[in-house]
């Protein structure tokens, strides 16, 4: 009984720290993306996944929040982001901006996100800061 | 009694608003929306037709200043709307080199250029800003005339890899696969500005594009450097060279440069008037300017020693490292003694409107001593009255210099 219970949580533990995958977000943002078209596949996989990303804060948003929008470009000068061109992070805390690339881990959700008939999100992160 | 009337006028009002029509709430949102649904917004304006394009049209004003209000994702789809006169006033804001929004009139025209257009598109050929030479070739792709070729063969050498990879591609449709070396070559690149993987971004843009028209990436995965993607770069440069017998010789400003080292101070501007610049000084003075494969120029010994003392003794009187507002004219600072450490970045930003005094003085002084360093003109394209155009955009953006 004892050898069952150790062997249970040997499995239980193994699972539970299951590395993150690290995403590259170029693969998210580099796609040709349009409303209502399936996702790659390979993208489509990563939904509910726990993993570590690196980006840049959005620079229109100065103010101290939660939800942040993370990029894949330091300057983001090519005009406002299409919903493939962004990961929204929902952080445990709120966070001035902060300049140069930021690492984050969280648990991402892939998949459209519509508000009043426009999409608003494609990829969403909840984590934190890594 | 009157007071009264008009209270029970104001509750009546209050209670029966004017419907807001769709016409008015996508303007709203696409001008004051949230960033990321402006351009959805824009486009239902487009399906509108008529009755939105004459809305737009009454808010254009009388100038590129007033027109500039409408924001930048209104512009963007302005060139969708069959309306001559708002079409000629696009034309008019494009050739205002102080308009904000010229890449986005220069997008729009260009998508939808007609025969008439022709000379007009060929001039954005050698516009100051990448983005506008870009919707050149997105013109000449429209008007389908390759009497344009020779221009659009002279894009293969423009200083921004994303011009000369539109170039190459549209090249390749009108009946040209040799130029498709070219997208081939950024599958090569490896280069970084600073923290940006500048090299990385490219692939991932060539394999987009090559697969598309070759119908395979042949197992190229651009998040891997070049090294650890040798096979499937072979395989796709042979299906390319399927295409094309001779392989042309790639000119410098087109090749992949790889990785640089040494890199300890960095400016970055991207003015949305003035152009980009991406300039960077080594610890063994050097200065490289642009991305890829860099233009190299050797500097006189102890300058660099000099430059990065001066830009950390202005790092310790300043207490922030952004100022301004988000928006299309930025110049960044990075400042990184230890190049295996990461940059201290400083940023000045600002929207469309000139901003007094937005630069710091201490900011200001190392941007003067960065502009001092510079060569004046050179023969390289990204090197030609250098210091005079980095000093015109680094005045559009923070202001004067000290």
């Amino acid at each position: 009984m004892k050898v069952l219970a150790l062997a249970l949580c040997a499995v239980l533990s193994a699972v539970a720290v299951d590395d993150p995958i690290e995403v590259d977000i170029m693969k998210l943002t580099k796609i040709d993306w349009q409303q209502g078209k399936e996702l790659p596949k390979e993208i489509r996989d990563l939904d509910g996944k726990e993993i570590i990303i690196s980006g840049y804060m959005l620079t229109q948003f100065r103010d101290e929040r939660k939800t942040i929008m993370i990029v894949d470009d330091s300057c983001q000068c090519a005009g406002t982001p299409a919903p493939n061109h962004f990961v929204e992070v929902t952080l445990d805390a709120k966070t001035e901006y902060k300049p140069g690339q930021l690492t984050f881990r969280g648990t991402l959700s892939v998949g459209e996100v519509e508000e009043d008939g426009f999409v608003t999100s494609l990829y969403r992160l909840e984590g934190s800061f890594f | 009694m009157l007071a009264a009337l008009a209270l029970l006028a104001l509750v009546a009002g209050a209670q029966d608003p004017e419907p807001e029509t769709d016409v008015e709430r996508y303007l709203r949102v696409a001008r004051t929306g949230s960033p990321v649904v402006r351009p959805q917004a824009a486009q239902r304006l487009v399906r509108l037709g008529a009755p939105a394009a004459e809305r737009i049209f009454a808010e254009c004003g009388d100038s590129p200043a007033e027109m500039a209000r409408l924001g930048m994702d209104v512009i963007e789809v302005l060139g969708e709307f069959e309306h001559a006169e708002l079409r000629a006033k696009l034309w008019q804001a494009l050739d205002d080199r102080d308009f904000p929004w010229r890449p986005s009139a220069a997008r729009t025209l260009a998508k939808t250029a007609v025969a008439a257009e022709a000379d007009r598109i060929r001039a954005l050929a050698g516009d100051n800003l990448a983005a506008v030479r870009s919707a050149a070739v997105d013109g000449f792709a429209r008007l389908g005339d390759p009497e344009r070729r020779d221009v659009v063969e002279g894009l293969l050498d423009d200083p921004h890899d994303r011009v000369r990879r539109s170039a190459a591609l549209l090249l390749d449709r009108w009946g040209d696969p040799c130029a498709l070396y070219y997208v081939v070559e950024d599958l090569r690149r490896d280069d970084r500005f600073f923290e940006s993987e500048t090299g990385k971004s490219a692939r991932y843009e060539a394999i987009l594009a090559l697969e598309k028209r070759l119908g395979d990436r042949h197992g190229y995965a651009p998040e891997k450097p070049p090294a650890e993607n040798r096979a499937a770069i072979d395989a796709i440069a042979k299906r390319v060279g399927e295409l094309c017998e001779e392989a042309p010789a790639l000119p410098a400003i087109a090749r992949a440069g790889g990785a640089t080292e040494g890199d300890v101070l960095g400016l970055e501007i991207r003015s949305c008037r003035r152009g980009e610049f991406f300039l960077r000084w080594t610890a063994d003075d050097k200065l490289r300017v642009g991305q890829g494969n860099p233009a190299t120029v050797d500097l006189p010994e102890g300058t660099v020693a000099a430059l990065l003392a001066a830009a950390l003794g202005a790092g310790s009187e300043l207490d922030e490292t952004f100022w301004g507002a988000p928006g299309c004219d930025s110049e960044v600072f990075y400042v990184r003694p230890d190049p295996a450490q990461r940059s201290t970045i400083y940023r000045v930003s600002k929207g469309p409107d000139a901003v007094e005094g937005l630069r710091p003085d201490a900011l200001g002084r190392v941007a003067a001593a960065l502009l001092a360093s510079l060569p004046e003109t050179r023969d390289d394209p990204r090197l030609r009255d250098l210091r005079a155009r980095v000093g015109q955009a680094l005045v559009a953006v923070g202001g004067e210099l000290p």
